[in-house]
């Protein structure tokens, strides 16, 4: 297990940080789920704040952009009743040259209870919680290609509301599975949930065979892939990735992996089409699908607050305990 | 009234187990009846020349808040390294005779003895030879293009100048574009922690590239710090044609694999990266079949500041010096290597591909050697004199240490 995995729960088990899904564990993962559950008529509010994290501090520092999941985590903080505050890269003192460990402390001076930091390298939030003072928090938004821990439980919550036996179901991650963190967030809630058919879906480019390391099976091929899967995660495909090395010109990837009205007949009738978003219209999903009756897309997003509220007001009453 | 060691049972290289007698630094025949000496108890002790570092940055000039000539000489002689031989990638770069001076001048009154490798390219930017022969009369030992190869056609033409030249060109056979911005081996430990990856056909193809041309120029290769299973297979198969090649690997390398990137410790960030087991079980079995000739420390200090960050941010390299003796004995031991093996890997073959003498035990000069004892338990070894204190090495239990060192006839304890 990796050392992220074990510096995120305190000594009896409970939530200290969030840094990445893996060793969350089937408990961890269906309290954060059932937490979020609760949430989630709050969301549905008139008023729609409660005060869990009133007087608490919370700091959005992006390095990187992100419209879906800092507007998310602010969403969350404020209806928790927290203070925020959003730093983006572009404006820290990074780029004065500081370091990422002295604009930590120096936050952190200001009494900040809980960061959410989201970085373009792997490891960036497991270096922000082993350098964290004690009594506060780190969110992982999402850590170069390594993990993004809210995007996968919201990914599972979304997918447990409408299949409840999520341990029996087949699971399909189509596209860019090797530069994704959503990918590796997903798979490891999956397999905490008891999944255990998961397939890995693209060209080999993107799909190679070293994924094989975290459980799931490999295929580079859509049919055989989508076959009788109950869901299918599709990932966002960087435009910067669609020419040079990793795929031919043209519409090569949507032509082999894309999924539309066609492809989406491979998996099971009633299957569920998510994607993280945002979507890239033709190129892994056609129009009329990402919007059509299988697709929980949306949802995902609504839930997204739901999930990072739950994780808030967890990690803040193990601290406050 | 002269000052008389007796060094008592200790074994050398042969196997032989012999008392040394050392007066005034010297090493002498064994003296009649029982003269009044302090005795040394070697028993069970090895005791060897002192040790040549194939590859060790010392971070003079350019990078004197890591670690300096000072710091990282003093460390080597007390690991029984008497030698270290210094790539030009300082800052300057060593491609300018000016530049030799300098380092040498530092090293003066260094208790080691440096070695230089001038720049095979001007400011090993891979673009234009260096002037080599300025270079060579300065006092270089050879030259180098470390960490990545340059372009095939300009190798091709400097490996033909300098082996007009008659120097050995020290190479990293690592090609550099297929190594792109890789932080580890393209493996699955780099794919679970979501790291860009260097693949091992990196290193295969660059060896493949180097070895050519070697063979093409005439020109003598050294492939330094050789990492995977398929560069020794096509070492191994260009030295049964003939080519004038030889190579070396990092000790670290033959304990360690990219499994050890699960905790993301950045003490694991190293260029060359950590392999899989498949390729440290090869580089084992290369070294045991002579494939492999030397064994070097890869040396390479970090200040705090370097490592202070996420994983892919922080500098490769660590602290290695200290290690290199008790390593490669602790893994004679286990791999059955005979003591003159290590003495080969450790002394005689990197003096030979330095074109240096094999330093030797002669009687009647000034001693310069290095007793080493097994340890009563395994062992990790925590204290260093490096400036730098972080290493790959941290975990690694070591059967060996380093008791006694004599250096030009000074006794320098080692405790």
């Amino acid at each position: 297990m990796s050392a992220a995995a074990d510096i995120q729960r305190t000594a009896d088990g409970r939530l200290r940080h969030l840094l990445t899904t893996e060793g969350l564990g089937l408990d961890l993962i269906t309290e954060i789920l059932d937490t979020a559950e609760s949430f989630v008529p709050v969301t549905r509010n008139d008023v729609k704040k409660v005060p869990l994290l009133r007087g608490r501090t919370v700091v959005n520092l992006f390095f990187e952009a992100s419209t879906r999941t800092r507007s998310a985590f602010e969403l969350a903080a404020h209806r928790l009743s927290a203070d925020v505050l959003n730093i983006e890269g572009s404006s820290s003192s990074t780029t004065k040259g500081e370091t990422l460990l002295d604009t930590l402390k120096t936050l952190e001076s200001m009494h900040v209870d809980m960061f959410v930091i989201r970085h373009g390298q792997s490891g960036a939030a497991e270096f922000f919680a082993e350098h964290a003072a004690p009594g506060v928090a780190i969110l992982n938004g999402g850590d170069g290609r390594h993990a993004h821990p809210t995007q996968g439980l919201l990914d599972v919550f979304t997918i447990r509301r409408h299949k409840p036996d999520v341990a029996g179901l087949s699971v399909a991650i189509v596209g860019d599975v090797l530069h994704s963190r959503v990918a590796r967030s997903d798979i490891h809630a999956l397999r905490a949930l008891g999944v255990s058919d998961i397939r890995v879906v693209g060209p080999k480019t993107l799909v190679p065979p070293e994924l094989d390391a975290f459980g799931v099976s490999v295929h580079h091929d859509l049919r055989s892939g989508l076959d009788g899967a109950d869901v299918v995660m599709l990932l966002r495909l960087q435009r910067e990735r669609m020419t040079g090395h990793y795929l031919p010109a043209g519409s090569a990837f949507h032509r082999s992996f894309g999924l539309n009205e066609r492809t989406l007949r491979y998996a099971k009738p009633d299957a569920l089409l998510m994607h993280p978003g945002p979507i890239n219209r033709g190129v892994e999903i056609a129009a009329p699908v990402a919007y059509g009756d299988q697709s929980v897309i949306l949802e995902q997003v609504s839930h997204g607050v739901a999930i990072r509220m739950a994780v808030m007001a967890m990690i803040i009453g193990a601290h406050r305990s | 009234m002269s000052d008389l060691i007796c060094l008592r049972n200790v074994t050398l290289s042969d196997g032989q187990v012999q008392t040394l007698w050392i007066a005034d630094g010297c090493l002498i025949t064994p003296p009649d009846g029982s003269p009044d000496a302090r005795v040394i108890d070697g028993e069970g002790g090895l005791f060897l020349p002192l040790a040549i570092d194939l590859c060790a940055r010392l971070r003079e000039p350019g990078a004197t808040h890591k670690a300096t000539i000072a710091s990282e000489t003093a460390a080597a002689i007390r690991a029984g390294i008497g030698t270290v031989c210094l790539p030009p990638d300082t800052k300057p770069v060593i491609d300018q005779p000016a530049v030799v001076d300098w380092i040498d001048d530092r090293g003066r009154d260094a208790d080691v003895s440096l070695k230089l490798l001038g720049a095979l390219t001007e400011g090993l930017a891979g673009e234009a030879l260096a002037d080599l022969d300025a270079l060579l009369d300065a006092g270089c030992i050879g030259v180098a293009q470390p960490r990545r190869l340059p372009r095939a056609s300009l190798l091709r033409q400097a490996l033909q100048y300098a082996s007009g030249l008659g120097c050995t060109v020290h190479l990293d056979p690592v090609h550099a574009d297929l190594a792109g911005q890789g932080v580890a081996h393209a493996g699955r430990p780099a794919m679970l922690a979501g790291l860009t990856g260097i693949p091992a056909s990196a290193e295969a193809i660059g060896t493949a590239v180097a070895l050519e041309l070697a063979r093409d120029t005439g020109c003598r290769v050294h492939l330094g710090r050789i990492t995977t299973a398929r560069a020794v297979a096509l070492i191994a198969a260009a030295k049964q044609d003939g080519v004038a090649v030889t190579c070396d690997v990092s000790a670290h390398q033959l304990f360690l694999t990219d499994e050890s990137l699960q905790g993301l410790d950045p003490a694991y960030r190293l260029d060359p990266p950590l392999r899989t087991e498949t390729d440290r079980q090869a580089l084992i079995g290369a070294v045991a079949d002579g494939t492999v000739d030397a064994i070097c420390s890869d040396h390479q200090p970090q200040d705090l500041n370097a490592k202070t960050d996420p994983f892919p941010m922080t500098e490769p390299g660590g602290s290695t010096l200290e290690y290199l003796l008790p390593a490669v004995l602790t893994l004679a031991q286990t791999q059955g290597w005979s003591h003159d093996r290590v003495r080969r890997l450790l002394i005689d073959t990197p003096a030979r591909i330095l074109g240096l003498a094999p330093p030797a035990l002669s009687p009647g000069e000034p001693l310069s050697g290095v007793l080493l004892k097994p340890t009563s338990a395994p062992a990790t070894i925590t204290q260093l004199r490096s400036a730098a204190g972080i290493t790959p090495f941290q975990d690694i239990p070591l059967t060996w240490r380093v008791d006694d060192v004599w250096r030009a006839g000074q006794h320098l304890p080692c405790d």
